[in-house]
């Protein structure tokens, strides 16, 4: 490190040089711990594979104009990597997220939709947004998806179960 | 030792540069690649591949059992007609995607009519259970 540093001296935009090779060192240093900090050995890794696998499952059933609705509050994974994986755009997938978040929101409609998907309001909801697959966390299902008939089930694995509308 | 001109040096940082990025970046990939491929804790994967149909008074069940828990792993699966148990199955399945092709014959397996209201299929394996459905 030091050693090529001394052939800094003699060039007359050594600083330059200096600051662009530091922040280089930077970035690599930043690189390496992202992903110790990103994949430690005792992560469940399984979640991740699981979202990815359940995403890659949705994208061979799902139309152009269908749309995902999954619950990020108590998910348990990385809910919105499901937008990467689909690669639909931003709008393709909506998430019930946490209530705070929808203190400035008028029409709580992912709210309703993930709470109460058998009322009128979250049915209609639904049908606005024309959502047609729900993700939930398998060990945390809504009990109204459950003994509801305006949806059944279509897939399930450890983390993931999702739901299909009627 | 040789006097770099600084164009010469300029370039040298440069390629050292380029070369410490280069390999660190397939040694970041690389290292992505084999956490990921780890899917000994996925368990077992239930999930249609399309859904029942009925035509000529039978239904096809065509559905999916994927298997990361062991090589020749044992499952029980069980497909329930509107609450009736129609096939009950024990089955030796090897790792990863095991695609399930069952007819059912409404007539002659239900005894009463031509048409279903709910389809569950249930796989178990040991204490794990998994269930889908679906409603006519």
């Amino acid at each position: 490190m030091i050693y090529p540093l001394c052939y800094l001296r003699i060039y007359k935009n050594s600083k330059k040089i200096t600051i662009f090779y530091l922040f280089i060192i930077l970035i690599l240093i930043v690189g390496f711990s992202l992903p110790e900090r990103a994949l430690e050995e005792n992560m469940p890794k399984e979640r991740i594979l699981n979202l990815y696998h359940a995403s890659m499952y949705l994208k061979s059933l799902i139309n152009e104009n269908e749309v995902v609705l999954t619950e990020h509050q108590n998910s348990g994974f990385p809910d919105t990597w499901t937008r990467v994986f689909l690669l639909g755009g931003y709008n393709k997938v909506i998430e019930r997220v946490y209530y705070f978040r929808y203190n400035n929101d008028p029409v709580k409609e992912t709210w309703v939709m993930m709470t109460e998907p058998n009322s009128p309001k979250g049915l209609e909801y639904m049908q606005k947004n024309n959502v047609t697959y729900i993700i939930q966390n398998t060990q945390k299902v809504n009990s109204e998806f459950l003994k509801s008939r305006n949806f059944f089930k279509i897939y399930q694995g450890d983390t993931i179960t999702i739901f299909s509308k009627k | 030792m040789k006097n770099y001109k600084p164009k010469e040096l300029q370039t040298y940082y440069l390629i050292v540069v380029c070369l410490t990025f280069l390999i660190s970046v397939i040694i970041l990939v690389n290292e992505y690649n084999t956490s990921l491929v780890t899917t000994e804790n996925l368990g077992f994967i239930l999930y249609f591949n399309e859904f029942p149909k009925e035509k000529n008074n039978q239904i096809l069940v065509n559905f999916t059992i994927e298997n990361y828990i062991e090589e020749n792993a044992e499952f029980d699966y069980y497909i329930y007609v509107d609450n009736k148990i129609l096939v009950e199955k024990t089955v030796v399945l090897g790792l990863k995607k095991n695609i399930f092709t069952q007819p059912i014959n409404l007539i002659e397996d239900l005894e009463t009519v031509t048409y279903f209201k709910t389809l569950k299929i249930k796989v178990k394996k040991g204490e794990s259970v998994k269930e889908i459905y679906y409603f006519n």
